[in-house]
């Protein structure tokens, strides 16, 4: 059971939560007109082995889109910020 | 003008349910008074406050804690939203601040009786045992796979808002859970 | 009668109704089904897995392989239940299981005698066969052998209880409610935390509980239950399982609220899973005997030792009058001293050279007969045993002369004890193995949350089983911050020599030529003897992991509980390694079987999953509309005049509104609020067409794509003020459209002032359509609704039956129509305003179906055509797509593969003859072979009362320029070939003049 501690809600299991998407990719900007950073950003992926970024999103709570640190590994779950406030 | 129907009438039948010579729990609902929700984005706390304050409110509470005052209550319910129930239509204009009618989004369960709690901890993933969850506090959280928020009215009162279309199917999974405990169905007040 | 006059912990003044395949047994509260069936000396409990082999009891608890028996009746049937933890109630009924046609007579044990080719690796090799062209042969005999093989039979009945789910949050979890469990709960209680104590039994105590009543054991026992018991942050749960450990300190527990009854009454649960969040846990699940490997070591008769002082000591039974004791330690001298002095002849074969003089003593001061450097070769007798051949045996268990036959009803084993690990080893990693004892134990790591202690921790005697948890309690609290006064310690009580007290490690006897004598078993639910781990090893299979698939040991219920050690010590034998080198197959959940009912609870039939209702929902079903399921909606499907069946309704329901007017229900669109100051800029980039130019007061039709650039959704959005927009969604797609939008607005789009909020319950709507729906609203309005005040995609403010509402002039149905927003709580309300004012107009409601047909004869996309393999191009959108700014998949849409001239696009398709295509048809030329992929496929049919024929839509290879070529329609599931007119998808007025009137 993955638990997650959302910053609005505080801890709570990973059922009130849906996976959304590998949090280490970013969107390419809306101007962006080359078809690679847009390929890149929809289908490549790195699969890390050990700590991982990953968003998740808090559906059956504040519905806020979520960071959270996830070890691929071991499973650990690591710091676990809103996406709104992550500076890249 | 026309009644509200409320999506619980034909559950909300006064009567006597589940194990015999127990009565853990009474199940109703209640109109809400109004319901709206204020949005905003940088600045949303000062933004909020002159909303809030028109309507008695200290401040939009906490993550954790509504706020209350006469008529009315807010549930922030994220960083840049807060939920208010209030019967005035007539919120207060203010710049980036916008204002949605949900008055008949949410329909309430309410529930109460010494079963109560245990009732919520057969159906509910956090904890709330009296230390955890305590008058005043509301939580935003899933019952049957829903998202619902309850606030706990004291120490063995809850209300629980449920998006209206889903209400009828969280009213049951709560009245089958809490047969064991013996269940009374309020009539709409 | 074995039950003894008096002791046990049984209560004899209440008596049970409890019968074993018919006969009744005589049986006592404090009784399990096994302990009544030894009283009443019932030796044969059912049959062995694979040979269909007598078996007995065993144990006395979950370890049991031998006594699973089928409980009670009908509805309540339970197969594979351990007779051994099956506590007696009265009015219990229970039978043998794998047994035809009876249990003494079983026509399933003639596999005994083919057991050569029953070996190790038998299904593999069976399977896999050099059968090139054809396995049915083979299947057939699966057939047989799996009927034959196989464990209890459940019944196709449906459960009659109910069950639920408990979340619970503490700080620490105690998982065993023996001494050093005990111990553990009792400091962390005293220190303050919030406790939950677990113990599977139905009394709390453990291996105390095998010690004889009233002795010392028992007042510590007492002392100590009763100051938990009285402790409010000490929550005691018995007859619970804690079987499974899982990540983020969450642990599943299974609580028997009602199995020791005949029925739950008065609407309690039959049993009840918690889920419980422990911030530390301690393991205290204490140890489970090893069983010796010989000749014949399953027959009935054969039993643990330990167990055998379990059903003397608690249920006052003794399992058999000449008792030998076979052992490779010390612990065993207490059953011998035990079962001797409650009159048994006993004599102990210690397969150790030396024993002390102190330890034998035990034994025969009570009367027993000590063998030293002895050992049982072979079990014998028929169905059970009679006899025990006893030979002098070396270090390593082989004879070293000949033997003699002692006569014998019980032959009590220990090979030494196996601590309860499954917990911590699930949660964490495999065991580690410990020389002294030789055994495995959880590795020591303070930086675990789950943590053991007691005898499953290893501990040398009971003082540092007690200690050892009181020490754990206090350690797990303080942890938690707990940190109260834990006041002493309690005192050790005297015992009898410890669980592995002088253990030596052999664990099989074999004949004087190195050969186990007869059938030697180290599995005995699988039947795996150890003969089947010798030819494993032969074969190659070295690897635990590959020895346990191959031979199936440790896979059956007990999940190898009694056979692990014994099959590992034979391969590291094998290998001429030492058993850490070869290593242990690792623990998983569940530590002893879970139904599938408390996994479920309540979600279950109508509740497998909520249910959505419209806030019109009543109506239809007080109208006699049936409805369908449409994702978590139920939805009106049609309302059946007298008589009529779906096809007969909907094509009346359709015609009717091309001729009249109708109304449907549908408020399953998704509705979300867009607010804000950059709204416009964010429906700018969401859908593919502009937005930046919609004044208030009017809506327009959007798609919008994924990131990868298939069409995802579409839907018609409305400005109602200057930052505020209102979307709407197919039914299907609304919360994936908005946790999207979400998504964009709080990473990639922070910068965008925008809010997304459903209010998809906040709104009831009803489509109004046909050539009479402008009279009708105007009549209930009042309001001028007009061609000239308001057009196609312009919206109004008006009043039903005294509601505000909103109507929103947009058609699906390809007819003139209107949509009437309405707050939730009076949908039904101007529904039936409409409904009444509308039979001047001849209005009718009209379902999902009629809606189907009508957007068909229009070539209206809907869900079979945005299905995540098409594009705005396929479904002939291109032209709404801006090329003056960039939306989301803008860019991948564009990509070379989908934008080739050959793929499949949106076609109509006009069917020959009477029969209507079937969706998911293929597409194939009208000549040609019928093989491969085809030409495209059929998304959508109907039968279209407007053309008078059945019609579809279809996505087909070079579509466009295709109009008027007749095809194929193949149906291969249902084995049928059309025939198909190529054409426009928009078969009924193409000009939209209809609609724009």
């Amino acid at each position: 059971m993955i638990r997650i501690n959302c910053p609005v809600c505080g801890l709570r299991n990973e059922t009130e939560f849906t996976y959304g998407a590998d949090a280490t990719v970013s969107r390419p900007a809306m101007d962006e007109n080359e078809m690679k950073p847009w390929l890149d950003y929809v289908f490549n992926r790195t699969n890390p082995r050990g700590w991982h970024k990953e968003y998740w999103h808090h559906v059956q709570g504040c519905r806020q889109w979520l960071v959270l640190e996830r070890n691929t590994l071991t499973h650990e779950i690591g710091a676990c910020e809103l996406a709104r406030e992550v500076t890249e | 003008m026309a009644e509200v129907l409320s999506p619980l009438k034909s559950k909300c039948v006064a009567g006597h349910h589940g194990a015999s010579e127990k009565s853990g729990l009474k199940m109703g609902t209640r109109a809400l008074s109004g319901l709206w929700q204020i949005a905003g984005w940088d600045d949303f706390e000062s933004a909020a406050q002159p909303v809030l304050s028109s309507l008695g409110l200290k401040d939009g509470g906490t993550f954790r804690i509504a706020q209350h005052a006469d008529g009315a209550t807010a549930w922030r319910i994220a960083p840049d939203r807060i939920l208010i129930e209030t019967a005035d239509p007539n919120l207060e204009n203010a710049p980036e601040l916008m204002k949605l009618d949900l008055s008949h989004a949410r329909s309430v369960i309410t529930l109460e009786g010494p079963s109560s709690r245990d009732l919520l901890s057969q159906l509910v993933a956090i904890d709330v045992t009296p230390m955890a969850f305590k008058p005043g506090e509301f939580f935003q959280t899933g019952i049957h796979h829903v998202g619902v928020l309850i606030h706990c009215l004291n120490s063995d009162r809850f209300d629980i808002l449920v998006p209206g279309t889903w209400a009828s199917s969280v009213w049951e999974a709560l009245y089958e859970n809490a047969l064991p405990h013996g269940v009374e169905t309020l009539e709409v007040a | 009668m074995r039950r003894l006059q008096k002791g046990g912990r049984i209560d004899r003044s209440k008596p049970l109704n409890v019968s074993f395949e018919g006969d009744k047994l005589p049986a006592f509260q404090g009784d399990t089904l096994a302990s009544a069936m030894l009283a009443a000396g019932v030796s044969l409990a059912g049959r062995s897995f694979k040979y269909h082999r007598p078996r007995g009891i065993y144990s006395a608890g979950v370890e049991e392989p031998g006594a699973l028996v089928h409980l009670r009746e009908d509805d309540r049937h339970e197969p594979n239940v351990r007779a051994t933890t099956a506590e007696a109630f009265d009015g219990l009924t229970a039978t043998a299981q794998n047994a035809w046609p009876s249990l003494t007579f079983d026509v399933g044990a003639v596999n005994n005698w083919f057991s050569p080719f029953l070996s190790a690796g038998f299904y593999y090799k069976t399977f896999v066969g050099p059968f090139k062209h054809s396995t049915k042969f083979w299947m057939m005999c699966e057939t047989f052998i799996r009927r034959a093989a196989g464990m209890g039979r459940a019944k196709y009945l449906a459960d009659p209880d109910s069950y639920e789910k408990r979340n619970a949050f503490c700080d620490v979890l105690v998982i065993g409610g023996g001494a050093a469990g005990l111990s553990a709960a009792l400091a962390a209680g005293r220190a303050g935390a919030q406790v939950i104590l677990v113990e599977q039994d139905f009394e709390l105590g453990g291996a105390i509980l095998s010690d004889p009543a009233e002795s010392e054991s028992d007042q510590w026992l007492t002392k100590v239950r009763t100051e938990l018991e009285n402790m409010d942050n000490v929550r005691i749960l018995i007859r619970t399982t804690a079987f499974g450990a899982y990540d983020g300190d969450t642990y599943g527990l299974i609580e028997r609220v009602c199995d020791h009854v005949k029925a739950p009454e008065n609407h309690q649960v039959r049993q009840r899973y918690w889920l419980v969040h422990a911030r530390r846990a301690v393991m205290a699940t204490g140890a489970i005997e090893r069983p010796l490997v010989f000749g014949s070591n399953d027959k009935p008769g054969v039993m643990l030792a330990g167990s055998a002082r379990t059903y003397l000591n608690r249920f006052a039974v003794l399992a058999g009058q000449n008792v030998i004791v076979t052992t490779n330690n010390n612990s065993a001298y207490s059953v011998a001293a035990d079962l001797a002095r409650s009159g048994a002849t006993v004599t102990v074969a210690d397969l150790r050279a030396q024993v002390s003089a102190c330890v034998q003593q035990i034994a025969t001061d009570a009367g027993a007969t000590v063998l030293v450097g002895h050992g049982v070769l072979e079990a014998k007798g028929g169905r059970k045993v009679a006899a025990a051949e006893v030979v002098p045996v070396d270090s390593s268990g082989r004879a070293t002369g000949n033997g003699k036959t002692l006569k014998a009803d019980l032959i009590a084993v220990s090979g030494g004890w196996a601590p309860a690990v499954h917990l911590w080893s699930q949660r964490f990693q495999k065991p580690v193995y410990k020389e002294e004892g030789a055994c495995f134990v959880p590795l020591q790591d303070d930086g675990h949350t789950l943590r053991s202690a007691g005898i499953s921790n290893a501990a040398s005697d009971l003082e540092d089983v007690i200690s050892q948890g009181f020490a754990l309690g206090t350690q797990s609290a303080g942890e938690t911050g707990a940190d109260g006064d834990i006041g002493l310690c309690p005192e050790a009580f005297t015992t009898g020599p410890f669980w592995q007290q002088g253990m030596s490690p052999v664990w099989a006897v074999f004949n004087t030529n190195g050969s186990p004598q007869g059938k030697a078993f180290v599995d005995f639910q699988h039947d795996v003897k150890i003969s089947d781990v010798d030819q494993a090893h032969l074969e190659g299979y070295i690897s635990v992991e590959h020895l346990k698939r191959y031979t199936t040991t440790g896979m059956a219920t007990d999940q190898g509980k009694l056979s692990n050690v014994n099959a590992l010590a034979r391969m590291a034998e094998l290998r001429r390694q030492s058993i850490p080198e070869v290593g242990t197959t690792t623990f998983r959940p569940p530590f002893t079987p879970v139904s599938m009912g408390s996994i479920v609870g309540q979600e279950h039939g109508r509740h497998f999953r909520p249910t959505r209702l419209s806030p019109i929902h009543q109506w239809h079903q007080e109208n006699g509309a049936l409805m369908t399921e449409a994702g978590a909606w139920m939805r009106p499907w049609y309302y059946p005049q007298t008589g009529e069946g779906l096809q007969d309704a909907y094509v009346r329901e359709a015609a009717h509104v091309r001729e009249h007017v109708g109304m449907i229900d549908v408020s399953t669109l998704g509705k979300i609020a867009v607010q804000g100051p950059d709204a416009a800029e964010f429906l700018n980039r969401i859908y593919v067409n502009g937005w930046k130019t919609l004044a208030v007061g009017r809506l327009r039709y959007g798609a919008m794509l994924r990131e990868d650039g298939f069409v995802m959704d579409d839907g018609a959005t409305a400005r109602l003020g200057e930052n505020d927009y209102f979307m709407s969604t197919t039914t299907a797609n609304a919360a994936k459209v908005l946790a999207f939008a979400e998504h964009l607005l709080q990473t990639a789009w922070k910068d965008l002032k925008v809010h997304v909020t459903t209010v998809t319950d906040q709104w009831a709507a009803i489509a109004v359509a046909g050539p009479k729906s402008r009279a009708l609203l105007t009549e209930v309005t009042g309001t001028d609704l007009s061609r000239e005040t308001v057009p196609n995609n312009h919206f109004t403010h008006a009043e039903i039956g005294g509601v505000g509402v909103r109507i929103h002039r947009m058609s699906y149905s390809g007819e003139l129509a209107y949509e009437v927003y309405i707050p939730a709580g009076y949908g039904r309300h101007v529904w039936e305003t409409l409904y009444t004012a509308g039979s001047p107009f001849e209005l009718r409601p009209y379902g999902t179906e009629a809606m189907g047909a009508l957007r068909i004869e229009k070539g209206h996309i809907a869900g079979p055509e945005i299905e995540g393999r098409t594009t705005l191009r396929d479904l002939g959108l291109e032209g709404f797509a801006s090329s003056k700014k960039p939306f989301v998949g803008s860019i991948l849409c564009k990509r070379p593969v989908l934008e080739e001239a050959s793929r499949p696009i949106l076609v109509g398709l006009e069917i020959e003859g009477a029969t209507g295509a079937k969706a998911g048809s293929i597409l194939f030329p009208n000549v040609g072979e019928t093989k491969g992929h085809g030409d495209g496929w059929v998304s959508s049919t109907t039968y279209s009362p407007a053309l008078g024929k059945n019609i579809a839509l279809g996505l087909l290879k070079n579509g466009k320029f295709r109009a008027g070529e007749t095809i194929r329609v193949v149906n291969f599931v249902g084995n049928e070939t059309l025939r198909a007119k190529v054409v426009s998808p928009h078969f009924f007025d193409p000009e939209g003049e209809r609609q724009n009137g």
